[in-house]
């Protein structure tokens, strides 16, 4: 019993640095598409 | 994103979770059959074979994005290629540990001599041959092309490994040997099979996400050099 908790626990540890890993990609995505789309506005000019 | 594009874009990952934690709760807990020698650790089995399963899935994945690279040349498909590669690398690293774990159980040492086990590392080894192979080319693309036929063939002997040669050897104590260990009928007792099952659908979709999340950080870290190259690189006219 014990032992199932610690793992959940740990488990939900490592799902939650998951879950705050792809939140951390999702924004830079986003900021690095915004960069380009300015470069390519500013190439254009 | 909205709340429901969030749920959308989540919903696996969150089931992959919770079937997780399922396994845990119900590979610790519920009720399994008593057998000799064995006895207990027979629980180990959703562990130690669902990771392995996810790694020969994920692996698989890899070799498709190999065989995509090498019909389109897409350099985004040889990074797909990678990363599956790396995932299942851990995933399989994962294995090797839990059954070393259930081996010093039920064998009384955490290592035999038994060819089942050194396949198993063997292959291991040859696919850590596909990170340094790729490493000791300077090239992009001609790296991009060694290591998509690489993998091709690392695939296939890793098969050659785990599954051909031990089946081909006199003797081996790994059960499985004669068939698919846990998955022929009557392997496994149907009270475990309400965890067996979902733990294979868990370690996929955690092989998958995980593979996901390597993938597009290893995208972002090219974009952000492309990125940067284009900013030094001064402009004509």
């Amino acid at each position: 019993m014990l032992v199932a908790l610690l793992l959940v626990i740990i488990f939900l540890g490592i799902a939650t640095f998951l879950f705050y890993l792809e939140k951390r990609i999702n924004k830079a995505e986003k900021k690095l598409k915004e960069l380009e789309s300015v470069k390519n506005q500013e190439n254009k000019q | 994103m909205t709340d429901m594009g969030t749920w959308k874009a989540h919903w696996w990952k969150i089931l992959g979770v919770l079937l997780i934690v399922y396994i845990i709760v119900g590979g610790f807990l519920f009720e399994v059959p008593e057998l000799p020698v064995i006895r207990q650790s027979i629980r180990n089995i959703y562990f130690h074979v669902g990771m392995w399963f996810g790694m020969i899935f994920i692996l698989f994945v890899g070799v498709v994005y190999s065989l995509r690279f090498l019909l389109g040349g897409r350099t985004l498909d040889d990074t797909r290629a990678l990363s599956a590669v790396q995932t299942g690398l851990l995933f399989g690293v994962l294995g090797l540990l839990t059954g070393m774990l259930w081996a010093r159980f039920t064998w009384g040492a955490f290592w035999v001599n038994d060819p089942k086990l050194n396949g198993a590392v063997v292959g291991i080894i040859t696919y850590l041959a596909y990170i340094l192979l790729r490493a000791s080319v300077d090239d992009s693309h001609k790296r991009a092309r060694l290591a998509a036929v690489y993998n091709v063939f690392a695939f296939v002997l890793f098969f050659v490994f785990i599954m051909i040669l031990p089946r081909m050897a006199t003797s081996s104590i790994h059960p499985g040997v004669d068939g698919n260990p846990a998955l022929a009928t009557g392997d496994l007792a149907p009270q475990m099979r309400l965890v067996f099952y979902p733990a294979m659908a868990g370690w996929f979709i955690m092989a998958w996400w995980l593979f996901s999340l390597l993938f597009r950080t290893r995208k972002l870290r090219d974009g952000i050099s492309e990125y940067e190259e284009t900013i030094n690189t001064p402009t004509h006219g």
